[in-house]
């Protein structure tokens, strides 16, 4: 049908035999093909691909960007053990007891407490070698008590059991720290009843019975264990040459407070079973206050910032303070000595504001002056203040977006430089969590760009860890996410499902913190790094990994999560069934656009260079063969560093590519051609150089125009599987050549056989079926090729 | 006889012309793809002096054009300076990088050839059957299959499930000696030269084809040009054999020879698998054109033997797009599967390019582009010359 006919009607009934023609043709395609077994098998294949490209928004099991959840990617761990049923407990409390050394290996204590029946139930924890061990198992070991008698209180202190704080040990004056186990002393409220006591020693500390019942109560935050260094008895100066100073502290701290009255207590306890207690473990009262509060009081102490110079027995000096906000919109401070220090007037914007939320601080080790952090408001602002607490006044302001915020949680920078900050909005109904540039030493407060998100509900808690760069966040709806803290640039913070199944009656989950070290001190490996929570309702109180060690690349199967993953995952937890269905889609757009422009250059290129004189054909060969020599790789990097890599310059790139080969081809083609006497009679016929052209010597050509077509289109998907593998590829989009890209270069390509062979399979057969559909074609055009 | 070398004067001034073209082309790229020194310049324990002085010396202080005119100076005289990344003149690093990246390819090139030739005439000839459509499949599975990928399945099967090649290098090193590990019994093979066994492989080829050439003598005794004329075929395989398979092995032991060998096979396996199923398709494909010309049946008819027709009327007219594909791949050999090296870590000439241009190499990426060019110019050269001859129907 396309052999040399002589004459084209040129009338207007050209058009409408055109159509005829072209249905004519199609059918005739189709009835051949279909002869063509090559022919038939690439059209299938090509037909399947283009289904799963159409439909890849429908049967792909997971969205587009889903990444695995934690619990899969990573080899969480939780353990639980059973407390005595029937009772309710409160959120547990953990307290270190060695911390700070890695060889020493201390442990940590799970405290769980019931306020109605006043028991305590104390579990320790030690981080086991073996990973499937329990960290309940490794040292059996437990203490549990009836807290109204345990000390022998008189009169017998009565129930309910308000709240309890641990007392992490300290070093004496001899550097001796005590036990790596059972050490450490316990402070709690029971009623108007202040009882501290070592549960290991069984020894009461101090007993004090307040004239009011507390609401807010409080621990300085170094004796919780939110370490700068472990605390050390000081050593005052030496009366005589070689006469030793008297050893003074390590005092801690707990206030108490209803909000007119306050009560700051000092209690002085260095470690259990301290062999030389020159120091005796006792408690007095620091503070005692009346006047309206409009927020908790907050207290800090440390150590290595504390000195004598008042001879209050270091009580005195930058590192410690008290710290009472007033409903009078003033911030009374006072030296833990009991001593005033100052009345600050609060103003914000030029207003005069008080403190609405819980105070903290940034404790870096680093700080040479400390400065705590407070929510101010003010009539119709309300903003986070820095203040420094060596010039005592507000160093910098960061205002609120609303002014109805409320800061729902101390803010304790677990690194020293920023604050993670979650409010609540005026109604209850949602949570605002926003990072702060805490520094310092400048005394400034910046967002962390990114970190802003508004979560729906009211969460019941977070807390950050430094060592994972991440934020927790546990739910009004019981669910835990991680929220990272270090992001690319302009990507938004996606909060990522941690994926553990968390019973409904826990109010809270608490940073657990290692069991080797301290809550925030040095840990050995991240699976130190656990939270835990106990479960009022079943009495069973929980112990899990953060972090756990890394899963992924998943293999194909069932996951914790309930996920399953049938063909596994890459390292990022990308489900691979879901990228190799939304490849196709690009595969598809890439491999056709670009080798239809190549082809067509190439087709035209060819023809006239064959076809026309030395001159044309001289210029196009020599162009031709430019094009050929020129280095795509080098060009390649070159436009991807002037533009953007995208999907259209990986077309341009291929169609330049791709013709010339066929251009060399086809006007070899043309060149014996011209030379046929079909041309000859054409020419002899008057045909004119376009006629002969676009008539005669074409229509012979296509036979390899329309093979290359194909080879080009299967040619274009692996040139573009490459190009993304050297990852000159568009970042944005999912191709296969991209898989197997993040697979060299994320390392360990030969190991994950679910993640290599699916992408290059697909590859292939894409290739393979466009390329026997071009032979199916080819057969038809050129009859020499049919089946006789 | 004149016009082919008057043809041949011609397209070497084209050759030229094009690869001046190129190498302004490449030098453009370079040129706006950033200053070299601005890596130096952020470098804190350099002194300013130092660029300074540097700048000078690359003439980096003077304009494109004079820049433009050093660079072709330099590329045409072989002059390709100091590398960077190698710490070496890049000549050196040619002359390590080159052999390796020829040895690999001339290899694969010339086996895939063979195989692709001797298939894809055979199923031309025998279409309708089975055979057919299987081998098709086949090739045309591995035809498109990515190169690197096919490289991380060998590498994935042949490396690391069965341990029988290496996972990576071009041959053993003190801290990577896969050979003398797995394969301790080619040790022995220590003493022996690589010169000897040429010298032996030699003899016995020259004598070998002393006898063949006077058993095949011609009935009538040739003019001395014709006698020229058939063994320049012979001279230019030498040729090209003495570059492929000689060079790379020179001065070494035959252990040597084997563990290049070894590390080299699977890098030539990926090869020959992709390319071979490429010339098994267009040597069928092109069989079958010639095959429906008149003259096959008029040979059939003549009643020779089948096998005198396919190999002597049918395939000598088919091989003419394969040559042209063989002549124009003879000028990728050097550029081809950079990534294919890479995988490898065959550190040939691709491999080196990749990492020149990584690593901001200016010197050494830019004269593997310009040695590139030179040998695919002259590739394509080779390749209209032998269409010329092959085919007389092209007038030239």
């Amino acid at each position: 049908m396309f052999e040399s006919e002589p004459g084209v009607p040129r009338s207007e009934s050209f058009r409408r035999s055109f159509v005829a023609r072209l249905r004519r043709v199609l059918r005739t395609s189709w009835s051949t093909l279909r002869q063509s077994r090559l022919g038939v098998l690439g059209f299938s294949i090509v037909l399947l691909f283009a289904l799963m490209a159409l439909l890849a928004p429908v049967i792909a099991p997971y969205p587009r960007l889903f990444e695995a959840p934690l619990v899969d990617r990573f080899d969480i761990h939780a353990y639980s053990r059973a407390l005595p049923a029937g009772q309710n407990y409160e959120t547990p409390v953990y307290g270190p007891t060695t911390p700070l050394f890695p060889d020493v290996g201390g442990g940590v204590w799970a405290v769980n407490w019931n306020a109605t029946h006043a028991t305590v139930y104390m579990s320790y924890l030690k981080y086991p070698q073996r990973t499937n061990q329990s960290p309940f198992d490794t040292e059996n070991l437990s203490v549990q008590f009836d807290a109204t008698q345990k000390f022998g209180v008189t009169p017998l202190p009565s129930p309910p059991l308000s709240a309890l704080y641990w007392l992490t040990p300290a070093r004496n004056i001899s550097f001796e720290t005590g036990p790596t186990d059972r050490n450490g002393a316990l402070a709690y409220f029971m009623g108007r009843d202040f009882i501290v006591g070592d549960p290991f020693a069984d020894k009461l500390i101090f007993h004090v019975q307040l004239p009011f019942t507390p609401i807010w109560t409080g621990e300085d935050p170094e004796s919780a264990g939110f370490l700068i260094s472990q605390p050390n008895q000081l050593q005052g100066p030496s009366p005589f040459p070689g006469v030793p100073g008297t050893p003074y502290g390590p005092y801690r701290y707990i206030y108490a407070s209803d909000g007119n009255q306050t009560m700051v207590f000092e209690i002085t306890y260095a470690h259990t079973g301290d062999q030389t207690p020159t120091v005796p473990a006792s408690g007095r009262i620091a503070l005692s206050f009346n006047g309206t509060l409009s927020a908790p009081p907050f207290v800090y102490y440390h150590w290595g910032k504390v000195a004598d110079s008042d001879t209050s027995g270091f009580r005195a000096g930058t590192g410690q303070a008290i710290l009472l906000p007033l409903a009078n919109d003033t911030l009374a401070v006072y030296n833990v000595s009991g001593r005033t220090r100052a009345f600050v007037p609060l103003t914000l914007f030029g207003q005069a504001a008080h403190v609405v939320a819980p105070i903290g601080y940034a404790r870096s080790p680093d700080t040479l002056t400390f400065f705590t952090y407070m929510q101010l408001r003010s009539g119709n602002a309300s903003a986070i203040a820095t203040f420094d607490m060596g010039r005592l006044r507000i160093a910098h302001v960061f205002p609120l977006p609303d002014a109805a915020l409320r800061l729902l949680q101390s803010p304790i920078s677990d690194d020293g430089t920023t604050l993670y900050l979650g409010f609540a909005n005026a109604a209850a109904t949602s949570t605002t969590m926003i990072g702060l540039n805490a520094d310092p030493a400048a005394g400034n407060l910046t967002t962390v760009s990114q970190f802003q998100l508004v979560i729906p509900g009211l969460v019941k808690n977070y807390f950050s860890v430094a060592n994972l760069v991440s934020v927790y966040v546990y739910m009004a709806d019981n669910r835990l996410v991680k929220l990272a803290t270090t992001f690319a640039a302009a990507s938004a913070i996606v909060p990522e499902e941690f994926g553990l199944a968390i019973p409904a009656g826990v109010p809270a989950i608490v940073y657990a913190g290692t069991t080797h070290g301290t809550l925030y001190g040095v840990s050995l490996s991240q699976e130190e790094l656990n939270g835990g929570w106990t479960d009022s309702a079943t009495g069973r109180t929980t112990l899990f990994t953060l972090l756990g060690r890394p899963r992924v690349p998943l293999a194909p199967g069932t996951y914790p999560s309930g996920h399953t993953y049938l063909l596994g995952t890459d390292f990022n937890g990308h489900d691979i069934l879901t990228q190799l269905l939304y490849g196709t889609q690009v595969a598809f757009i890439v491999g056709i656009l670009a080798a239809l422009f190549g082809v067509g250059i190439g087709t035209f290129v060819g023809v006239i260079a064959g076809y026309y004189s030395k001159l044309i054909d001289t210029l196009l060969m020599r162009t031709t063969d430019i094009f050929l020599v020129l280095p795509f790789l080098p060009v390649v990097l070159v436009l991807v560093s002037i533009a953007r890599p995208s999907i259209w310059i990986i077309i341009l790139v291929l169609s330049l590519l791709g013709w010339p080969g066929i251009a060399r081809v086809i006007r070899a083609q043309v060149l014996t051609l011209k030379e046929r006497p079909f041309v000859d009679a054409a020419r002899v016929a008057g045909a004119s150089d376009t006629r002969l052209i676009f008539l005669h010597i074409t229509p012979n050509v296509l036979p390899f125009s329309f093979l290359y077509m194909s080879l080009g289109v299967a040619a274009a998907i692996i040139t573009e599987a490459a190009l993304s593998y050297l990852g000159l590829g568009d970042p944005n989009v999912t191709s296969w050549g991209g898989m197997l890209s993040t697979l060299i270069t994320l390392g360990g390509g030969l190991y994950y056989w679910w993640w290599l062979l699916p992408p290059g399979l697909a590859i292939t057969f894409l290739s393979l079926g466009f390329y026997l559909l071009g032979r199916g074609f080819d057969e038809i055009i050129n009859p020499r090729l049919r089946r006789r | 006889m004149a016009s082919l070398t008057r043809y041949l004067i011609r397209r070497a001034i084209q050759g030229v012309i094009t690869l001046l073209i190129v190498t302004v082309l490449i030098f453009i790229l370079f040129y706006f793809s950033g200053n070299p020194l601005d890596g130096l310049r952020s470098n804190p324990s350099i002194q300013p002096a130092v660029i300074e002085r540097l700048r000078q010396q690359y003439g980096l202080d003077q304009g494109p054009e004079v820049q433009l005119y050093r660079y072709v100076v330099n590329m045409f005289t072989f002059n390709f300076g100091w590398s960077s990344y190698a710490n070496a003149p890049v000549v050196s690093v040619l002359q390590e990088a080159l052999p390796r990246t020829l040895f690999l390819f001339g290899g694969a090139v010339l086996i895939e050839y063979m195989i692709g030739v001797l298939v894809g005439r055979y199923i031309a000839w025998k279409r309708g059957r089975g055979v057919e459509g299987g081998v098709i499949l086949t090739s045309l599975f591995f035809y498109n299959m990515p190169s690197f990928w096919i490289g991380l399945i060998l590498l994935f099967f042949f490396a690391y499930v069965w341990t029988w090649f290496p996972l990576r290098g071009f041959q053993d090193t003190p801290t990577d000696s896969f050979t003398a590990q797995h394969y301790p019994f080619l040790l022995s093979l220590e003493g022996i030269a690589f010169e000897v066994v040429l010298g032996v492989i030699a003899i016995l080829a020259g004598v070998a084809i002393i006898a063949i050439a006077w058993i095949r003598r011609p009935k009538r005794p040739l003019e001395t040009r014709q006698q020229v004329m058939r063994l320049v075929p012979g001279a230019i395989v030498a040729a090209f054999g003495a570059v492929l398979f000689v060079w790379p092995f020179w001065n070494m032991s035959m252990f040597d020879v084997a563990d290049i060998l070894i590390h080299g096979a699977l890098p030539m396996l990926a090869l020959v698998l992709i390319s071979a199923a490429g010339t098994i398709l267009l040597m069928q494909t092109s069989m079958l054109e010639v095959m429906g010309e008149d003259f096959i049946l008029t040979a059939k008819a003549k009643g020779l033997s089948e096998r005198i027709v396919r190999k002597r009327h049918a395939a000598r007219n088919a091989y003419l797009p394969v040559v042209t594909s063989l002549a124009i791949s003879l000028g990728f050999i050097v550029g081809g599967a950079i990534i294919l090296e890479y995988i490898f870590s065959y550190y040939g000439l691709g491999s080196y390019l990749l990492i020149a241009i990584t690593s901001q190499d200016r010197f050494l990426a830019g004269s593997i582009l310009f040695l590139i060019s030179v040998l695919v110019i002259f590739g394509n050269i080779v390749a209209d010359i032998l269409y010329g001859v092959l085919d007389p129907r092209v007038r030239i």
